[in-house]
């Protein structure tokens, strides 16, 4: 089942500006979101609950000047 | 009428009984050497050929056959000269043993056993018929093996059976050696330290794609002659320790706008003697057509270490006894293509001394990031930390990165 890109969006969009919610590749998803107005644990635990299915390994996930960067990969 | 040659007590007399027959002409077309009254023969339809015969009665006897196949089109062999007006003059040589044995007696001299003649091919091909690369039993395939000499400089008498020698055009001798699983093209004739180790070699270009267009940009980064002169191009090319692990991060990580990345190869790896780097080759895959890194640069030193260690920066602090530190390549744009091998030019060749380990330092100054990045095909090992890096948004990276204890990007090294 493919990621829920959309419903992921809109709920990302409650705590910053979404840049990117996308397949990067075929084995990747990416996920960046500038102007975070909460944690990092916060976002992780709503972008996992819509790409584990399919992008089980959270493999970079950074905060830094406020813009959120994350790569989730398949197993 | 059969003739015996054991009829003939004295073999030496033998041109002189051919002289009065004026010739031999076996009208079948057939020579069956140690023939016997009893022996089976229905299955040996050789047409113009040999067969030496056991004498069983049985099957599995040694055949030979010399003749003209026309199995070959002309795209197969390519070279004109092959062709003599009538189809062309591959000569056929079968047996229906599993292996062919050519032994020489004599090491002192390359002329004692000549199998193969300037300009000829080993075809591995169809025989009579056969369907191209259907099976197993047309790929051609060459068995070397290593021999178990510790430091020594290789000579012809060093062959072992089964030990592969090459003589190229050049004039220069090459031969493989090495443990296990690894094996080193090493110069007949030129000084080795040690024993090579791990590390393939070949003679084989990549399949890879070639990038790297220089920009007008700017220099940045410390430069040092590491040529000297001394080593030449020798069109060889060295494996690293071949992985399927992906890393997105290597050798330049396109979810930040700047990354900085350094791999260690060591001495026991590259195997000793110097060689001349003109290139490097490093495995991608992931990568939508025509994603490309602008403002790339490519370092390459030598270094005692044999891993990172801890508190390395950057700017190489704490790496130990780095010397011929040299951009290879500068401020290029990075085109990755088609998953696979991507080949760089230097535009400085880097004379590796073939004692101390290479350091590679890859600058990613591209100063944006995109999706569409793939990744490095890497190399799993637990035991050296061969890789390090550093990567981050809005300005090129300094100070503490981290240090990678497992993966590192299959490279190829041109030299």
């Amino acid at each position: 089942m493919a990621v829920d890109k959309i419903n992921l969006e809109i709920e990302l969009n409650n705590y910053g500006n979404v840049v990117v919610c996308d397949e990067n590749n075929i084995k990747s998803f990416i996920v960046v979101v500038e102007n975070i107005i909460t944690d990092v644990t916060t976002i992780k635990t709503i972008i996992d609950g819509y790409v584990v299915n399919d992008f089980q390994v959270l493999k970079d996930i950074r905060l830094s000047d406020g813009k959120l960067k994350c790569l989730y990969v398949k197993s | 009428m059969k003739l015996f040659l054991s009829q003939i007590q004295d073999i030496d007399k033998m041109p002189y009984y051919l002289n009065r027959l004026g010739e031999l002409n076996i009208e079948d077309n057939n020579v069956i050497l140690n023939y016997q009254l009893s022996g089976n023969t229905s299955n040996k339809g050789i047409g113009g050929g040999l067969t030496i015969q056991d004498g069983d009665a049985l099957g599995s006897d040694v055949t030979f056959r010399i003749g003209s196949l026309n199995t070959l089109t002309d795209s197969d062999l390519n070279i004109s000269e092959y062709t003599n007006g009538s189809g062309y003059t591959n000569l056929g040589f079968v047996t229906e043993l599993n292996d062919i044995v050519l032994q020489n007696s004599s090491t002192s001299s390359m002329d004692g056993l000549r199998v193969i003649k300037e300009k000829d091919i080993i075809n591995g091909g169809t025989l009579s018929g056969e369907t191209a690369y259907s099976g197993s039993n047309r790929y051609l395939k060459f068995l070397v093996k290593s021999s178990e000499q510790t430091g020594v400089t290789p000579s012809v008498s060093d062959l072992l059976p089964g030990e592969l020698m090459l003589n190229i055009a050049d004039g220069k001798l090459f031969t493989l050696k090495g443990g296990s699983g690894n094996y080193e093209v090493i110069e007949i004739g030129s000084s080795i330290s040690n024993n090579p180790s791990s590390g393939t070699t070949s003679g084989t270009t990549s399949t890879g794609t070639t990038s790297g267009t220089t920009s007008t940009g700017t220099t940045s980064g410390t430069t040092s002659g590491a040529t000297s002169g001394a080593t030449s191009i020798q069109n060889l090319t060295w494996v690293s320790p071949y992985g399927t692990g992906n890393e997105e991060r290597y050798p330049a990580y396109g979810l930040y706008d700047y990354s900085h990345s350094m791999f260690i190869i060591r001495a026991s790896e590259i195997g000793s003697g110097s060689k001349l780097l003109h290139g490097l080759q490093i495995e991608m895959a992931g990568y939508n057509g025509g994603y490309t890194y602008t403002n790339q640069t490519i370092k390459l030193a030598h270094t005692s270490d044999l891993e990172f260690g801890d508190n390395v920066k950057v700017d190489l602090t704490n790496i130990n006894n780095i010397t011929n530190l040299t951009t290879v390549k500068d401020n290029f744009n990075w085109t990755v293509g088609a998953s696979g091998f991507q080949t760089i030019d230097f535009d400085t060749n880097f004379e590796y001394n073939g004692s101390d380990s290479l350091l590679i330092i890859w600058e990613n100054r591209d100063g944006n990031w995109n999706s569409g990045f793939g990744w490095a095909e890497c190399w799993f090992d637990n035991t050296y930390v061969d890789s390090w890096f550093k990567y981050q948004d809005n300005s090129y990276p300094s100070g503490y990165g981290t240090k990678d204890l497992s993966y590192r990007p299959n490279f190829k090294l041109n030299y």
